[in-house]
């Protein structure tokens, strides 16, 4: 059993100033994780995300995720052209296996997006 | 403790994590003799609670050990010792159990079907003639009356006519007589069994007369005075042949 953490986008407006939100056909920028107390060498990551029960979104290691190093990976940049999201919140999370074989799915995913009014 | 925080970079969101798999905290695993890992990300640690093992902290609980497991009480030399219990019965199984300094080996009867020390076997020590080392203890093989030690007297200061002496009941009978009285002894010895009493008869005229029941295998020494304190010491003995025989000794001691 892990703990799990939350990544929620739009964070709360009282957390900090500048936030990153995303807005339906805009680029999302890429989210890059710095992780500590986990080796990602030679792990696999995946996320998915999904709107009730649809799958909206689902990358994973080689596949939108890129593991940068020991201590960190990222999800990579999406362009605009792709981001399709539906308005609302969508709901997910990433699961790490590590290369002893553990897996856990310490985080859970809450990403909003936006409607986009400018046509 | 896992933990996130997340920054706007520019055209990155930089996503800081403290994580960790299988139970939190960065520990991944946990090894030791009383660690179950058969479900690497739960390990269960099987530990006595330190309540109990440590001086002014008593457990608050009893101490549950399943039946036929127990304490093992181990040696240097090998001379192990085990204490555990059986269907309810409590096994200590060790060469021997010294009792020292002020304790008491005591029986408390919490039970009214207790027997106290019991056993049908002789288990007393093997007696190598050497006195220092060997106290032979016998097994108790039947109720004994401590105060059987004492005896029981029995006293009549008016006897008179016929009278029953139950030789069973006493060991030292006073008689005084204020009339002629005839003495019949009843419950006496059978078997292999004997029983030996004292008598004192004295007289209230010094006139009364005192007659012993007849019967066959009664033996007299010595004659009744009425004007004295008489003695009499009896000896019931019943044999396997010749059955009950009654030795009845009158006044043969001192002058009383």
């Amino acid at each position: 059993m892990s703990e799990q953490v939350i990544l929620k986008i739009p964070q709360a407006f009282w957390t900090t100033q500048y936030k990153p939100v995303i807005v339906q056909g805009d680029t999302i920028p890429k989210f890059l994780f710095t992780v500590t107390n986990l080796d990602l060498t030679g792990a696999t990551i995946r996320m998915q995300l999904y709107q009730s029960f649809s799958k909206i979104f689902d990358v994973s290691t080689g596949e939108g995720i890129t593991i940068i190093d020991s201590t960190s990976f990222e999800i990579d940049e999406v362009p605009f052209a792709d981001n399709n999201f539906p308005v609302g919140t969508l709901t997910g999370d990433i699961e790490i296996t590590l290369a002893n074989g553990q897996r856990a799915t310490v985080i859970k995913v809450e990403f909003t997006t936006l409607k986009h009014y400018t046509i | 403790m896992n933990d996130i925080t997340i920054e706007w970079q520019g055209q990155v969101v930089e996503v800081t994590a403290t994580l960790a798999i299988g139970g939190g905290g960065g520990v991944e695993s946990v090894t030791g003799y009383s660690v179950d890992n058969t479900d690497v990300k739960n390990p269960v640690v099987n530990a006595v609670p330190l309540a109990g093992t440590e001086v002014g902290s008593p457990v608050t609980d009893d101490i549950e050990i399943s039946e036929t497991k127990g304490i093992n009480f181990t040696s240097l030399n090998g001379q192990n010792a085990r204490l555990y219990n059986t269907v309810g019965s409590l096994y200590l199984d060790s060469n021997n159990i010294y009792i020292g300094k002020t304790s008491t080996f005591k029986f408390i009867k919490l039970n009214s079907l207790f027997f106290g020390l019991s056993s049908t076997t002789d288990y007393s020590s093997y007696t190598t003639g050497n006195p220092s080392e060997d106290r032979k203890i016998y097994a108790q093989r039947s109720y004994v009356d401590d105060t059987k030690n004492i005896g029981t007297t029995f006293e009549n200061l008016t006897a008179t006519g016929s009278l029953n002496i139950d030789v069973s009941l006493y060991d030292s009978i006073k008689l005084h007589l204020t009339g002629n009285t005839t003495l019949t002894f009843i419950n006496t010895p059978t078997g292999t069994k004997t029983k030996a009493i004292n008598m004192v008869v004295t007289t209230e005229n010094g006139t009364e007369t005192l007659g012993l029941s007849s019967a066959t295998n009664y033996y007299y020494a010595g004659e009744f005075d009425a004007a004295i304190r008489n003695k009499f010491a009896i000896d019931f003995s019943s044999y396997t042949t010749s059955g009950l025989e009654v030795d009845v000794f009158i006044n043969e001691t001192t002058n009383i």
